[in-house]
């Protein structure tokens, strides 16, 4: 039984010069304990698809088609208050940079306070005992004293500790996570993987973790969804998708980043690029968007949109070169 | 291996004073403390840490960006620390940098062509001999005549970064200074630029000091590696020793945090270090490292190790690394197949 | 290629500036202002040559309304001058000193605030602390000690306003090195060993000018309220007709010949619209969150 289902999901933006689609046709579904990863370049549509979800894209841009289901209700045509009463509570997101989403002028504490004024009736006494043990669920050990810090006087690990406490106070059906560990240290990195996978362990939520990153992907995720220009480029179970890409852009994420080796036969692969970069979006014609780059491009790439066909069961990829078989 | 070093650095140190709220409670912190090393000519030497290790303070301080409060860099015959005024104006066609962030290192109200021929304002030459030398250098980073009348905001980060890399390379330096050159870049577009430096530096013999938060990218470039945390190298290696064999628990404990790209075939853990690392202001009196060290002994934190130097020119501060008849060994921690004991 | 492509979606080498006028264009209260201050610059510089009437000369009855004669279409004032021929001729008076005293303002402040914000330590401490005696004297007053102490010709009155007020302008251009010295071009350019001074003036300076450009606009409204202020007081110099000195000789006559400085007062109300709207506009365009990507 999945906990959320995107189906069909597209996001346009408008503005004086025309209109572009973010994101075209975008479908999955998460299940409760499991982590999803939505990959790819920067200007690719994985946070307008997590915003989308959110209900919170920036102006000018919009949910043009598709559903979104969260627990069987459709959050697409919901009014804005009731919006507002699932974000934070069944729904909740911590962002790349836990500086600027976390108030300079609020105690962290009073911070997390706020988040269960809102959602909850739990008396004041109920909520200073909630924060407190919320702070030392994230692995903060003196939560008296540092519910009280503010914002500026915490390290980049503590703060994306304090906004998970913060997007965790409800026990959300599903967290969706924007690049949490990208602006931190490797080993602070595992610190909070570490602490996402028990939390996820104790109270099942579903964690859609959206990145750039496939050694991140390998780490904690189930599932993963590339992206490409707003489309669906693959889609698959985590082991199978890494382990055998189909999708020409997909080898191109694994392979252009030189991974860590360790051990005495390391291999010197030189790490192949993927030529050129991500073609403005307004520029997209009918063909796959990934054609320009792309080594195996043939005229019917250039011609038309591949439709995402089965490699393998739960394993899709959009790409001509599955078509036939 | 000395007669041919080109770069060499001998216990720099840069202090800085951090001042309390209202001005009271003064600290010195030492960002840098102690760092020594060399470079072989046609080298590219990495230095590795965390943020608030001190890696990028020590890459401007050789390129004498900011103070060195004690030591000597020397690139060839010329002692940098000692230049000064225009002396040090002059000695800088030697060597160049490459910044991180190629959106805020490019001057937004200049051509390309402007911005690389920037550094070429020093050498007094005719404008014609630095319009062959400017399509040169174009040529060799990969980007087009007609695209140095563009201005920077015209360009991707790929190909700003070969900018920057055309500026820092148009004086025909020995040594260029790449401070993160890649981390700010989208994931496709880092092995464009980490690819072209190594062409470069196969054609042009130029030697890189390079700094970076990512060990997949210093395995990929660099031969030798120094591995820095709260100001100090605690570990220096050549590239497959490092990799292979990591003496220092905190290299140790670096490398198995770093994820891995095959699932299910992932062959270490990743060791989990308490807390985050000690303020600069109070650092602790024995190894610095001792607090999170997951193998600390009550001799750790009692005193210091030394920096002590192996037979293969290897460096590392540790008190339990010994070697026996040829081959060393970190008795605590013995080697890769310990990572997944300690986690 | 996609690299390709990306180029040749822009392949004219467009200057930065281009982008700015692009933005000013689309907002209609900038393009108004810009309208205003060409409107009244081309009357200043060939409304005399179009009707050259002198307008000290007495040339009819005293207080004649507008429309009333068809030697003076917008009236006489009460000595029976020709209140057209001086909304034409002061127009120059009053621009002349308000981009004088925009000039000075932007030269002195930002020699000033861009010697302290490069340079720090002492040469900071000195010059704000001169800021600070500057910025703390009441404008209005000292002009007015400088205009009484020296001749009160119109480049007196330019100077004076100028002197009085460069502080703000000062702090904005030290707050702008500030920020811009710590940016990473600026370090980029150091370590490829150019000169201090082409640093200070080459590489800072054309990015601090877009702020520095705005207050530079608005200060222009500021003197013309000003020169009216001193011109009212009777402190400017009375063979020069400017709109002030027309307000000031005719604020007797208010109830009895509204037109006398009313008409003035309009004038002066739309350059001072203009140039604010157009300081405004460029704010705007100058903003690189509104610019487009």
């Amino acid at each position: 039984m999945s906990v959320l289902k995107v189906d069909h999901l597209c996001v346009d933006y408008r503005s004086r010069a025309g209109h572009i689609r973010l994101v075209d046709d975008i479908s999955f579904d998460i299940q409760p304990n499991k982590t999803l990863a939505i990959v790819g370049e920067s200007g690719c549509g994985k946070s307008m698809t997590a915003l989308a979800m959110m209900r919170l894209l920036p102006d000018g841009a919009t949910i043009t088609k598709g559903v979104i289901t969260l627990e069987g209700d459709s959050l697409t045509d919901l009014p804005e208050a009731q919006m507002r009463d699932i974000r934070g509570a069944s729904m909740s997101m911590i962002f790349q940079e836990p500086m600027t989403s976390l108030n300079p002028v609020f105690s962290v504490g009073e911070q997390i306070a706020e988040v269960l004024r809102l959602h909850t009736d739990l008396d004041k006494q109920q909520i200073r005992e909630k924060v407190q043990a919320l702070i030392r669920s994230v692995g903060i050990s003196d939560a008296g004293q540092r519910s009280s810090a503010y914002p500026h006087e915490l390290s980049g690990g503590m703060r994306q500790r304090i906004m998970i406490a913060m997007a965790l106070a409800c026990s959300p059906k599903v967290l969706i996570a924007d690049e949490p560990t990208t602006a931190l240290d490797v080993t602070v990195q595992a610190q909070i993987f570490s602490l996402l996978r028990d939390l996820q362990a104790r109270t099942s939520t579903a964690i859609v973790l959206i990145t750039h990153d496939m050694g991140v992907v390998a780490e904690m995720a189930d599932d993963i969804i590339v992206m490409y220009a707003g489309r669906l480029a693959e889609r698959g179970s985590v082991e199978t998708v890494l382990s055998r890409p189909a999708h020409p852009y997909t080898r191109g994420l694994i392979d252009c980043v030189p991974h860590l080796q360790l051990g005495s036969n390391i291999s010197h692969k030189s790490v192949t690029e993927i030529p050129g970069v991500v073609p403005a979006l307004e520029t997209i014609g009918a063909g796959c968007p990934f054609a320009s780059r792309c080594g195996l491009s043939e005229e019917r790439c250039e011609a038309a949109m591949p439709e995402l066909s089965e490699v393998r069961p739960s394993h899709q990829v959009a790409c001509w070169n599955y078509q036939e078989t | 291996m000395i007669d041919q070093a080109l770069l060499t650095v001998q216990d720099l140190e840069v202090e800085f004073a951090s001042k309390g709220a209202l001005g009271r409670n003064k600290h010195v912190v030492k960002a840098v403390n102690g760092v020594s090393f060399s470079i072989n000519k046609g080298d590219t030497f990495g230095i590795v840490g965390e943020s608030g290790s001190g890696k990028t303070t020590t890459a401007l301080a050789i390129m004498r960006l900011v103070k060195a409060t004690k030591g000597k860099v020397s690139l060839g015959d010329m002692v940098l620390t000692d230049l000064h005024g225009e002396a040090l104006r002059r000695a800088r066609r030697q060597f160049q940098m490459v910044f991180q962030d190629p959106f805020s290192s490019l001057n937004p109200r200049l051509r390309a062509r402007d911005v690389v021929a920037e550094p070429l304002a020093m050498l007094d030459r005719s404008n014609k001999d630095n319009a062959r030398e400017l399509e040169e250098v174009f040529a060799q980073v990969g980007l087009r005549p007609e695209q140095m009348d563009l201005f920077p905001h015209q360009f991707s980060g790929g190909q700003r970064q070969r900018i920057a890399l055309a500026r820092a390379l148009v004086t025909r330096p020995e040594l260029i200074v790449c401070d993160e050159p890649v981390s700010a870049l989208d994931v496709a577009i880092q092995a464009q630029i980490l690819n072209l430096l190594k062409r470069i530096q196969r054609d042009l013999d130029v030697t890189y000091l390079f700094i970076s938060h990512d060990l997949g990218v210093v395995q990929y470039i660099c031969d030798w590696i120094a591995v820095m945390y709260l100001g100090q190298i605690v570990e220096v290696a050549p590239r497959a020793s490092l990799f292979s064999y990591p003496l220092h628990p905190y290299t140790l404990s670096l490398l198995s945090a770093v994820p891995s790209a095959s699932p299910g075939t992932k062959a270490w853990k990743a060791i989990t270090l308490k807390g985050e690392p000690p303020s600069l202001i109070n650092l602790p009196t024995g190894c610095i490292f001792a607090d999170r060290c997951p193998v600390m002994q009550p001799e750790c934190q009692k005193s210091p190790p030394a920096l002590q130097e192996l037979s293969d020119g290897r460096r590392v501060a540790c008190h339990f690394v010994e070697e026996k008849e040829g081959t060393v060994q970190n008795t605590l921690t013995g080697g890769l197949e310990m990572i997944n004991v300690l986690t | 290629m996609a690299a390709v492509e990306s180029v040749t979606r822009s392949q004219s080498a467009r200057r930065p500036g281009a982008d700015a006028w692009e933005i000013y264009r689309q907002s209609p209260t900038a393009m108004l202002g810009l309208v205003l201050v060409l409107l009244i610059s081309v009357l200043a510089i060939i409304g005399p040559l179009v009707y050259p009437v002198d307008p000290f000369e007495i040339i009819w009855a005293p207080m004649s309304a507008p429309g009333t004669t068809e030697r003076a279409l917008l009236g006489t004032d009460y000595l029976g001058r020709d209140i057209l021929a001086g909304l034409l001729v002061g127009a120059k008076a009053t621009l002349i000193v308000g981009l004088t005293a925009a000039a000075l303002t932007v030269i002195i402040g930002l020699v000033i605030g861009a010697l302290a914000g490069f340079y720090l330590g002492m040469i900071d401490e000195i010059l704000m602390r001169v800021t600070e005696f500057f910025q703390v004297l009441p404008p209005l007053l000292f002009a007015m000690v400088l205009v009484t102490m020296l001749s009160p010709s119109l480049w007196v009155v330019a100077v004076s306003i100028g002197v009085v007020s460069w502080p703000p302008t000062a702090r904005l251009a030290r707050a702008e090195f500030l920020r811009i010295r710590n940016l990473e071009y600026v370090t980029a350019s150091r370590a490829s060993g150019v000169r201090q001074g082409y640093i200070i003036w080459r590489v800072i300076l054309p990015n601090a000018l877009p702020p520095l450009i705005v207050s530079a606009t608005l200060t222009i409204g500021t003197a013309i309220l000003f020169e009216a202020g001193l011109s009212f007081l009777g402190l400017s110099d009375p063979n020069v007709m400017s709109w002030g000195l027309m307000i000031g000789s005719g604020r007797e006559y208010m109830l009895d010949a509204w037109w006398i400085v009313t008409l003035p007062g309009v004038m002066i109300f739309f350059a001072v619209l203009g140039v604010s709207l157009v300081g405004d506009g460029l704010n705007d365009a100058f903003n690189p969150k509104l610019r487009r990507r």
